[in-house]
């Protein structure tokens, strides 16, 4: 494995209409690594993993994100999906009328390149759903509609299970899960976790990294990283909180909630 | 006198008509919003027999033919019932139609048989021909019946059609069609139906093809106890012009009607969609709803949804209409997206989505592959 697969941030500048959300954002994450990205709300976290997927209400000013010898930018949003970047949404949408199983394999089939018959997927979904400790029932509701906030990050889960991406972006995945969905969705990532899988996880909270170690830790401010480390570093934010950090780089600007 | 004799007297009036009666104009409130204009129905050929082809498997007692068959061999009965829900003195175009009735099917089911397949019935209209056609449904009491009508066609020419059902006491009719006429021809089909004591009518239907379609359902829902559904999903791209009237008009006691129509439209296409549930005077205990909504997909295609609701009766069970017109959500667009679906993949499933209350009704697979993959090209086209 070389470093030609890995995920690499570069100066990233994103706006959000007219107000600068990310400014001057740097990260690399190299293949099979798993960091973090904790930090108080606002500091532009959701933009980061919204701008990389392709949302078009995110404008990219200034910036390069390559994954592997791809340019992200240069990608339509279903072609960074086929080039192995998969964005876990925080918020999933709701879509009545097409149910998770049929979703699920045209996603597959597009990712793959080639159509996977209903025969074929049935195997592999339940192989996921099963990982995911799912009601068989699941496959035959419409995508995310009527779906518990745990069923919701479930589904996120099962998607990322399926496609198989190079490189993973959860964010706030565990946000309101309790602690058992919180355990099922740890193992999904651990089932993939390998030489071919890198990810990233935005998260407030130190309790997801009990169950799925990171090898790096970042801190994100004012739409950038400020402070890199390893897992005792989130630790130390469990129990310091941002302020030190804060007043460890002279930064007094007080941050705005961004949705 | 008998009763081919009346049908032939029918033709004649029919004929006599003609030169008095006009085609609809927008100068009438029904017709406000679609144009027939450049319409001359005398340059269609109309003595020729149309194509229409009849499939499926009869139990005893059970008619099934051309209605120009029917009128040779079952004239009393087809006589009954002919002309009684639309009076050929309407407008040019329906005296056309009766006077020159040149194809269409008679279906009559006795007492307490059920057809347990779908009939079909096939038309396919030529360029420069006019097919006039009937479409004539009796059932007795308990019969039970789905028959599905298909429109193919190629070329300029013209369509009138004439939908007449009678549903006996606590029968089952279901009405099923695919219109897919040619891009360049001229449609108007007016439906129309009068429901039994405690019987059942569904039409369930797809518009897809035609440059200027009238498609209407209008049902008497005069049985006390009857319930009636009308559903229909269109599709129109490029310049078509779909106008499909939806009226349910509650006669009987403790009717119950249901109206849901969703379409698409992109080009520079434009639909209307009236919706109308009425509760008249003296019918008590009724219920009438009705939903519609259109995803229009271009700047330049225009729906019209209008429903009414025109309730004259105090005793009423209930009733209720929402209509809408929108876009493709663009964040539903872009989550499928970013899981690997291209712009036209994920359009295609968020439309075809949409349209699948009625699409999942299409009594026959068949049929309703056909208007998903009908559906799926406008999409892409």
């Amino acid at each position: 494995m070389t470093t030609r697969s890995s995920l690499t941030v570069e100066n990233l500048h994103v706006n959000i209409g007219d107000k600068e959300i990310l400014k001057g954002l740097n990260l690399n994450v190299k293949p099979g690594e798993i960091h973090a990205i904790m930090g108080p709300n606002g500091a532009g976290k959701t933009t980061l993993g919204f701008s990389l997927m392709g949302h078009p209400r995110y404008e990219v000013t200034e910036g390069a994100v390559t994954l592997g010898e791809e340019n992200l930018f240069d990608l339509e949003v279903s072609e960074r999906a086929k080039a192995g970047l998969f964005l876990a949404f925080q918020y999933p949408f709701e879509v009545a009328g097409v149910t998770v199983a049929n979703f699920l394999r045209q996603a597959v089939s597009a990712v793959r390149g080639e159509e996977v018959s209903v025969w074929d997927f049935q195997e592999e979904l339940a192989e996921g759903m099963d990982l995911l400790e799912m009601k068989e029932s699941f496959a035959a509701r419409y995508l995310n509609e009527g779906f518990s906030g745990g069923e919701k990050k479930r589904n996120e889960m099962l998607q990322m299970y399926l496609l198989k991406p190079k490189f993973a972006i959860l964010d706030e995945t565990d946000s309101g899960l309790d602690i058992d969905a919180l355990k099922v969705v740890s193992k999904a990532v651990n089932a993939l976790r390998g030489p071919e899988f890198g990810a990233v996880i935005i998260t407030h909270y130190h309790r997801i990294l009990d169950h799925i170690s990171p090898d790096v830790v970042h801190v994100m401010m004012d739409g950038r990283i400020v402070k890199t480390g390893g897992p005792e570093l989130a630790m130390e934010i469990e129990k310091r909180g941002y302020d030190w950090i804060k007043e460890e780089l002279g930064l007094t600007t007080p941050t705005e909630e961004v949705k | 006198m008998s009763t081919v004799t009346g049908l032939q007297q029918r033709k004649a009036e029919a004929l006599s008509l003609l030169s008095t009666l006009a085609i609809p104009s927008k100068r009438h409130e029904a017709w406000r919003r679609t144009s027939l204009e450049g319409l001359e129905p005398e340059q269609y050929k109309h003595d020729v027999p149309a194509s229409v082809e009849l499939k499926g498997n009869l139990p005893a007692g059970v008619i099934f033919t051309n209605i120009l068959t029917a009128i040779e061999q079952h004239g009393d009965l087809v006589a009954k019932f002919i002309g009684t829900l639309l009076p050929h003195g309407q407008d040019k175009l329906a005296a056309a139609q009766s006077a020159h009735l040149n194809g269409g099917f008679f279906l009559y089911v006795p007492k307490n048989v059920t057809v347990e397949e779908p009939l079909q019935v096939v038309y396919n209209g030529k360029a420069g021909e006019a097919l006039y056609l009937h479409a004539l449904v009796v059932t007795e009491a308990n019969a039970s019946v789905t028959v599905l009508e298909q429109f193919e066609g190629e070329g300029e020419y013209l369509h009138v059609g004439v939908a007449e059902v009678f549903t006996g006491e606590g029968s089952r009719v279901r009405f099923g069609y695919l219109q897919n006429h040619s891009e360049d021809a001229w449609s108007v089909y007016y439906r129309r139906a009068k429901t039994g004591r405690d019987s059942s009518l569904d039409w369930v239907g797809g518009e897809f093809g035609g440059g200027v379609v009238r498609s209407e359902l209008i049902g008497d829902i005069n049985g006390v106890g009857s319930n009636s559904t009308i559903k229909v999903v269109f599709g129109a791209s490029g310049n078509q012009h779909i106008d499909i009237v939806a009226s349910q008009v509650h006669t009987g006691n403790n009717s119950g009607s249901d109206i849901l129509g969703r379409g698409v439209l992109t080009g520079k296409a434009h639909s209307v969609f009236r919706g109308n549930g009425q509760i008249n005077k003296g019918a008590l205990n009724c219920s009438t709803y009705q939903r519609q909504q259109a995803l229009v997909l271009s700047d330049k295609a225009r729906a019209d949804e209008i429903p009414a609701l025109i309730i004259n009766e105090h005793e009423v069970e209930g009733a209720g209409h929402a209509a809408t017109v929108g876009k493709l959500d663009e964040e539903q667009l872009f989550y499928l997206m970013a899981r690997g679906l291209s712009r036209k993949e994920a359009t295609t499933m968020l439309v075809l989505a949409f349209l699948s209350p009625v699409l999942d009704q299409i009594p026959v697979e068949a049929l309703r592959d056909e208007m998903t993959k009908l559906m799926a090209e406008k999409v892409n086209g």
